[in-house]
């Protein structure tokens, strides 16, 4: 048989001798094809994550996700030439991951506590940048959509830039209008100062990104969403500052306050305020003041006023309150608590003769962390000498709270209102509003968002509409302008938080909070001469009528309300904030006060005779709880002998729950007589309980879920027999009603209309039916989550921490485990019912002696969830256990060093 | 051509993937594949050396990460198993494509050299 040539693809190639050869060599280069477009569709990278390409980008040992393993924990030792920085620098990592860094000017510490940052929470620190600027999606997809649209909305990033704007002009020596009692000429240098740290730091961050690409050594999060950082840009940390601001001063309260003031007006026929007012009292029956009866505050005038009822459609507005309230959940979790305590004690009352400073911020409790700690140590060419320790926020180079060689300080939110909504008169097309006796038009702005998708990404176009008051949120036509401080203006508190770590006593310090501006924050301070003092520190800005009268009238609380509801826009009475603030100079201030301590839990401030001009700083108090409780402790110690840091390790993990205390009493009294048999054994629980939220204990489950059933049934029907007011939107306004109101009505109105069920007009509830009915309810639950058998329902069961990872709802294994928490809302230890927010950070710093100050906080440093740093503090947090907060000299002085990193200026 | 067995085709394509493992793009791995496939005796050989070979590179990538970083490769390899097994699959599925292609391409070429001389 002769051969003859093979035609492929018209090409003849060689010849074949057989048939048989001709079909093989045909299987075989048909085999060859195939296995070509194989292994080429194989090796085509393509977006989705379940792709063979994708997967082998992700497990690859060199540069996948297994590198996190590599970069878990530093070197032990470790030389890196790096330019940029000013002078060589050491860094000694503890047996915490908690970098110290030895430097000779503060730029370099800025530098490398950029690098550190970047290092261990890069993602972190990108997540929250996402989130200011509204750029979630392009990495998450749709799903994160609304919550850009949100915080586009708010603005948080315009405040951002007017920020850094702000302090570009001071450091020009330009004025600030908005500022009038600024003297900018006095900051100016450190302004300059304050803009070069920055610049270092964001060349730390960018030193360690470019690092991480070129080793691909990102983290884990980067590599499992498919993107990688953009380099770190000074307003980013701008943008940081605003995100605190953010948590800690936007509240939706004044939305929810029409929304009840509209319900009960139709309920009482008229009578809305006061029954708002009963719910939400101004002046609360039951208190504990910051300031003691008799300190001298400044004076203010003012005049009187009348409440108007806002005209709102509650359909509409419970819409929008529904997409704010999801929306911000994204930092804000629903029914979370953020809130903190801190107190200080005089020398003259601790046993080492020096000064005892507590504070335990309570914050979400997320992973990683809110804070990251460092510790530092700069003695420049200039004689500067600082040794510094705290927490800082990822992403910003300044010490937020802590201590430096002199001074120490804590915070804890003012509570004080930086938000005000408006409403207006629209013309027919929405597009003008009625505004001081003219039809103002709407500014607008367009922002283009780009949204992931399975094929690339997808553009969208917002448009963002503003009044003269801020930007318009809307729903269906309900529309209001938010006015807040953090986007409306620029805001100085970094520059103070970077000047406190220049104080060296009391005095500077206290001139250093000048430029704290929001959200104001309850700041106790002390120094190693023996002073202490709190101030509640911030700018607030004044409310007044267009002749420049104030809104409202310290004798008249009632006026205070104003500030709490949506404001008419248009009227012509129209009532707007004057750049007459009241600065931190004219805030409540103590210096070394006769009595030896001050305790804030974010209580109210002082008595209207103390401070007369208290409801202009805010009214919205936590309750009186946590601060009586303190109180109590601090002042049973002091009676007896001097006060010592295991008292106060002991008080900050106290978990007494007085508003149980209160109401035990009455609950027992209100069941005396129910035979039920689980009625029964839950009596001889809570009468036997101490009222301490432990979690082996069984009392504060029944507690607990009695009380929530109570407080709702007391107020949820009037509400709701409103027919204005849907279910959904129920829990939170139970928020804003203050517990200690539920108290103060049980002791002594047990017969108020509150207690009334209004769906049963013929037959009248009085305190006692409601509680004894609200204890077989909680029964109820108890027996359908947790079984029957009683003796199972230990508080451990219900209260497990929630502190989740930004990807934790996926990928279960990055959150932390669900370790059982002792501690409820209104402890000293204030977890929240969720348990996904408490104490995110506690210090106790020891003037006698700064070396055996102490701290921990939940979780750990690194964000790598590999590292053996990951959550080493956690247990020690549960716990209520410290580690020492040392303040070594010298690298050679730091104690069980891990790691010692030399970086080598080139 | 000299063409091998299957030990000596594993060990070859293993030391070429360990090499092109630290250029860091796991997509250069195919070319230690196509090499081992095309040294293959035959088919079957290629087959199980490309397999082999990739999978024990990146096994031993992954456990000189473990001896060196016990913890932290401990709580990655535990909690990422299932992705730890899929990606072993997947460069086992690379390792039997290139070896595969490298096999084919290798046949073809040396046929294409016999009947062209």
């Amino acid at each position: 048989m002769g051969s003859k040539p093979l035609n492929i693809k018209n090409k003849i190639y060689f010849h074949i001798t057989s048939r048989s050869e001709e079909i093989e060599l045909k299987k075989h280069v048909a085999g060859l094809v195939i296995s070509l477009i194989l292994l080429m569709s194989f090796l085509i990278p393509y977006p989705s994550m379940f792709w063979p390409s994708s997967l082998c980008s992700l497990t690859d040992p060199m540069s996948g996700i297994w590198t996190s393993i590599v970069t878990a924990e530093y070197p032990q030792y470790e030389k890196k030439t790096i330019p940029g920085l000013n002078h060589d620098t050491t860094v000694i990592i503890d047996e915490y991951g908690v970098p110290h860094i030895f430097a000779k000017s503060e730029e370099d510490v800025a530098f490398i506590l950029g690098y550190f940052h970047a290092h261990d929470r890069l993602f972190q620190m990108d997540f929250q940048r996402r989130l200011v600027e509204g750029r979630l999606s392009e990495v998450l997809g749709n799903a994160t959509y609304e919550y850009d649209v949100f915080f586009r909305t708010m603005g948080l990033k315009r405040g951002a830039i007017k920020t850094m704007k702000l302090l570009i002009n001071i450091s020009e020596g330009i004025e600030v209008p908005y500022y009038p009692q600024l003297n900018v000429n006095e900051v100016k240098e450190d302004a300059k100062h304050l803009l070069k740290i920055i610049d270092a730091y964001c060349g730390g961050v960018n030193f360690a990104i470019e690092e991480m690409k070129s080793k691909k050594t990102l983290p884990i999060e980067f590599k499992l969403l498919n993107y990688e950082p953009e380099p770190w840009q000074p307003i980013n940390v701008f943008e940081i500052d605003k995100l605190n601001c953010w948590a800690l001063s936007s509240t939706f309260a004044d939305l929810y306050l029409s929304l009840m003031l509209k319900a009960y007006e139709i309920v009482s026929k008229g009578n809305g305020t006061k029954w708002l007012l009963e719910v939400v009292p101004i002046d609360r029956p039951l208190d504990h003041y910051i300031v003691p009866e008799g300190a001298k505050c400044t004076n203010f005038t003012s005049i009187k006023t009348q409440i108007k009822m806002p005209l709102i459609d509650t359909k509409n507005l419970i819409q929008l309150l529904k997409w704010l309230t999801k929306s911000n959940s994204i930092i804000l979790p629903l029914g979370e608590v953020y809130s903190s305590n801190n107190w200080v004690v005089s020398g003259n009352l601790t046993n080492t003769g020096k000064p005892i400073l507590c504070n335990d911020p309570h914050l979400p409790l997320t992973v990683p962390p809110v804070i990251y700690e460092v510790h530092y140590v700069v003695k420049d060419e200039n004689g500067v000498f600082i040794n510094a320790r705290g927490f800082t926020l990822p992403g910003a180079p300044t010490i937020v709270i802590g201590v430096n060689q002199y001074v120490g300080w804590g915070y804890t939110n003012v509570m004080a209102d930086q938000m005000d909504f408006y409403f207006y008169v629209w013309n027919e097309d929405g597009t003008k509003y009625w505004y001081k006796g003219h039809w103002e038009n709407i500014t607008q702005t367009t922002e283009n968002l780009l949204v992931k998708s399975d094929w690339g990404f997808e553009e969208r176009t917002i448009t963002l509409n503003f009044t003269v008051h801020g930007p318009i949120i809307e729903r269906n036509g309900e529309r209001f302008a938010v006015c807040w401080v953090g986007e409306r203006f620029g805001t100085l508190e970094i520059l103070a938080i970077w000047k406190y770590i220049h104080a060296r006593n009391v005095g500077e310090f206290l001139k250093a909070m000048y430029y704290f501006q929001s959200s104001p924050i309850n700041h106790v301070f002390a120094d190693i001469y023996g002073n202490i003092g709190w101030r509640a520190a911030g700018w607030y800005p004044n409310r007044t009528y267009p002749n420049g009268t104030m809104a409202i009238d310290f004798n008249n609380p009632i006026t205070a309300l104003i500030s709490r509801l949506p404001i008419n826009g248009s009227s012509d009475e129209v009532i707007e904030w004057s750049y007459d603030w009241i600065t931190p100079d004219e805030a409540p201030t103590l210096v070394n006060p006769s009595w030896g301590y001050i305790i804030t839990a974010n209580n109210r401030i002082a008595s209207k005779a103390t401070y007369p001009c208290i409801y202009n700083l805010a009214w919205e108090w936590v309750d009186y709880y946590r601060a009586k409780r303190i109180h109590e402790l601090i002042t049973e110690i002091i009676s007896q002998r001097k006060i010592t840091v295991e008292d106060m390790k002991r008080i900050q993990n106290d978990t007494l729950l007085i508003l149980a205390r209160e109401l035990v009493p009455y609950l027992l009294q209100a069941t005396a007589e129910d035979n039920d048999p689980y009625v029964l054994k839950s009596r001889e629980y809570l009468a036997q309980w101490n009222y301490y939220m432990l979690t082996d204990s069984i009392a504060p489950t029944i507690f607990v879920t009695w009380y929530e059933v109570f407080k709702n049934t007391t107020f949820a029907d009037e509400l709701l027999s409103s027919k204005e007011i849907e279910k959904e939107v129920i829990p939170e306004i139970l928020n804003i009603i203050p517990d200690s109101v539920v108290e103060y009505l049980v002791k002594n109105a047990s017969t108020s209309h509150w207690f009334d069920d209004v769906s049963t007009p013929n037959v009248k509830e009085d305190a006692f039916i409601l509680m004894r009915k609200s204890l077989h309810v909680a029964i109820e639950v108890l027996k359908t989550k947790l079984g029957s058998d009683i003796e199972q329902w230990k508080f451990s069961k219900i209260h497990r921490l929630n502190a989740k990872h930004m990807l934790g709802s996926v990928l279960t294994w990055l959150n932390y485990p669900d370790l059982p928490v002792s501690g409820w809302r209104h402890c000293v230890v204030n977890i929240g019912a969720s348990v996904d927010s408490g104490p995110c950070w506690r210090q106790i710093l020891n003037f006698s002696d700064l070396n055996s100050s102490l701290c921990i906080f939940p979780g750990g440093q690194s964000g790598n969830p590999f590292s053996s740093h990951y959550y080493d503090q956690l247990e020690m947090w549960v716990k209520g256990e410290y580690k020492n907060m040392s303040f070594p000299v010298k690298p050679e002085d730091v104690k069980n060093a891990e790691s010692t990193l030399e970086f080598i200026s080139r | 051509m000299k063409r091998f067995n299957i030990p000596i085709c594993v060990l070859l394509t293993l030391s070429i993937a360990i090499i092109i493992e630290f250029m860091k793009v796991w997509q250069m791995l195919a070319i230690a594949g196509i090499i081992g496939g095309a040294l293959a005796k035959n088919l079957k050989s290629a087959l199980l050396s490309g397999l082999i070979g990739l999978v024990s590179c990146w096994s031993l990538v992954l456990l000189f990460l473990w001896g060196f970083h016990s913890y932290a490769a401990g709580i990655a390899y535990v909690n990422l198993s299932t992705l730890l097994a899929l990606g072993l699959l997947f460069i086992g599925v690379l390792g039997f494509l290139s070896a595969a292609t490298g096999h084919l391409l290798a046949t073809f070429l040396i046929r294409l050299t016999e009947h062209g001389t």
